[in-house]
Parts: C-alpha cells; structure tokens; sequence
C-alpha cells in the first residue's frame, strides 16, 4: 500500500508517518506533499491507495484536493488528519468523500482504529 | 476577569492538548498576570470574517521548547535557541503547529469558528495585533512545564469577553 501523508508542517507529516509506524504500518511505501496542488498532481499520476489530508494548508486545501479528486475520478482513498474536526466540518469533509476525520492532536490507537475499520 | 474555575478547564484542556501531540507529560497551571514582555512569539488567531480574536503570547524560550519537543530535537538545542534574541525558523514552524493544534482550545472559549494564521516576534506583528497585545479584553495566564525540556509562562489575550 502506499500511503501519501499531506501537511503544510514537516514536522507534523513526521508525527502522521509516526503514529503510522506505531500502529503497525511501518512497511507500506510512503509519500508526502506539503500543500494540496502538491498532493493532487502526486495522486493524479496514480499508484497512491490514501491520502491523508491536513484541511487549512496552502495553495490548495485539504477539502479542495477531496473535491478535485472526486471531479477527476480518481481512485485513492482518502481521509483528513486536521484540527478542523468539529461535527459541521466533519460532516463536509464526509460529504466530499473523506473516509474519516481524525482531529488534532491525535493518538496512534486512533489512527490504527480508523485504518483498522477501512481497511480491515 | 476570567474566573479561576474557567482558567482551571482552560489549564486542564491545554495540558491534555500538548500532551497528547507530544507525547510527553506535560503540566500547565494557572499563572499570575504579568507585564508581557516586548520580546516575545505571538500567535494570532481569527475568526471566519477575518476579525482578529486572540492571540497566545510566550517568551522565545518556551517556544523553543514547545516547538523542540514536538520533533523530538534535543534539549539542549532548544535551550540554546531559547536564548537567541529571535525564535529559530525550525523551531518556529513546529511551535506554529502548536498553535494550530491550540486553535480548538480557544474555540471552546471563543464561541465561534477560528483559524490560527501565523506566529511572529511581537514587534513584527501588525498594529491590530500590537494593541491586543497592549490591551487585550480578558487574559488568561498560564504556566507551562514541558518534561524534558523546561518551563515558561503562556499567555492568551482575547478581543472579547470569555
């Protein structure tokens, strides 16, 4: 599986790849892009099976790269790690088609049990 | 004034904040006001018409810590960097993430949807900033112990009454 992380901060794509590691998917390939035009043209080439989006970034937000990438078609599962994890905003995230909403700060067991219920 | 009971839970929901992202104990108490210093890093925070709602004021050295402790870079460097006259630009982009992660905190206090916009020294910010920095509406003072790392004082300034 490859697994592209989206975060305007390095610091917290290393924290993402982290709780990746500690909930036991350490082994998979790994991407990352640091706004959302970044993110889509990497998904747009293909081979990314999730994304995970921060929501406030740069150039493109998170919520703009799930809309784009339900426009295009595209196939990539993807999800939101954000600070922007209110219900209302859960609920749009959701509405473009975000698998999950995990808010920040966040937890490898909660990671783990989102990926668990995606992907079994 | 904020009352003591309010800046209990606002201690309480920080604390579990930075814990949770750092992934180390991390203690936060109630402090005493105090003047805020002129050299100083100041998040600012806003709301969803681009009014300015808070800011979250600390000395470079805690910031240094904060934003140290969040990759994992040893204490040693953020004790040195706590000491420049400016806070250090890796450092700044990792304590601004904190700032980000401390935007639901203010939200449970702002009643209203905010965005936290960016961190600077507090005599780069702009004049709106600079008067809330001056006279805020409310304060609320706090003490910050990062394990590992050191301590500072942590100030949120508001535009409104909480």
């Amino acid at each position: 599986m490859k697994i592209l992380i989206v975060d305007d901060s390095k610091a917290m794509r290393m924290l993402v790849r982290r709780a990746l590691r500690e909930a036991g998917y350490g082994d998979h390939d790994y991407a990352e892009a640091q706004n959302g035009k970044e993110a889509l043209e990497i998904l747009k080439a293909g081979g990314v099976d999730l994304a995970l989006l921060d929501w406030n970034m740069p150039e493109m937000t998170g919520i703009e790269v799930l809309a784009k990438v339900k426009e295009l078609g595209l196939r990539t599962k993807c999800a939101m790690i954000t600070t922007e994890a209110s219900p209302d905003m859960q609920t749009r995230a959701h509405a473009e088609g975000a698998l999950f909403v995990v808010g920040k700060p966040f937890s490898p067991e909660i990671i783990e049990r989102e990926l668990r219920r995606v992907f079994g | 004034m904020i009352p003591q009971i309010k800046l209990q839970k606002m201690s309480a929901s920080i604390a579990t904040t930075l814990k949770t992202l750092l992934g180390r104990a991390v203690t936060v108490t109630v402090g005493k006001p105090a003047p805020i210093a002129p050299v100083c890093v100041v998040g600012h925070f806003i709301r969803d018409d681009g009014s300015l709602d808070s800011v979250i004021v600390a000395p470079i050295a805690l910031a240094s810590y904060l934003g140290a402790s969040l990759a994992l870079i040893p204490p040693a460097v953020a004790t040195a960097a706590g000491k420049a006259p400016k806070l250090d630009d890796n450092l700044g982009e990792n304590y601004a993430e904190v700032m980000n992660v401390l935007t639901n905190t203010l939200i449970e206090h702002a009643g209203a949807h905010l965005k936290f916009v960016a961190i600077a020294m507090r005599a780069a910010t702009s004049a709106e900033i600079q008067a809330l920095v001056a006279k805020p509406k409310e304060r609320a003072d706090f003490e910050v112990n990062v394990t590992g790392y050191g301590q500072g004082p942590m100030t949120f300034l508001f535009n409104h009454a909480v």
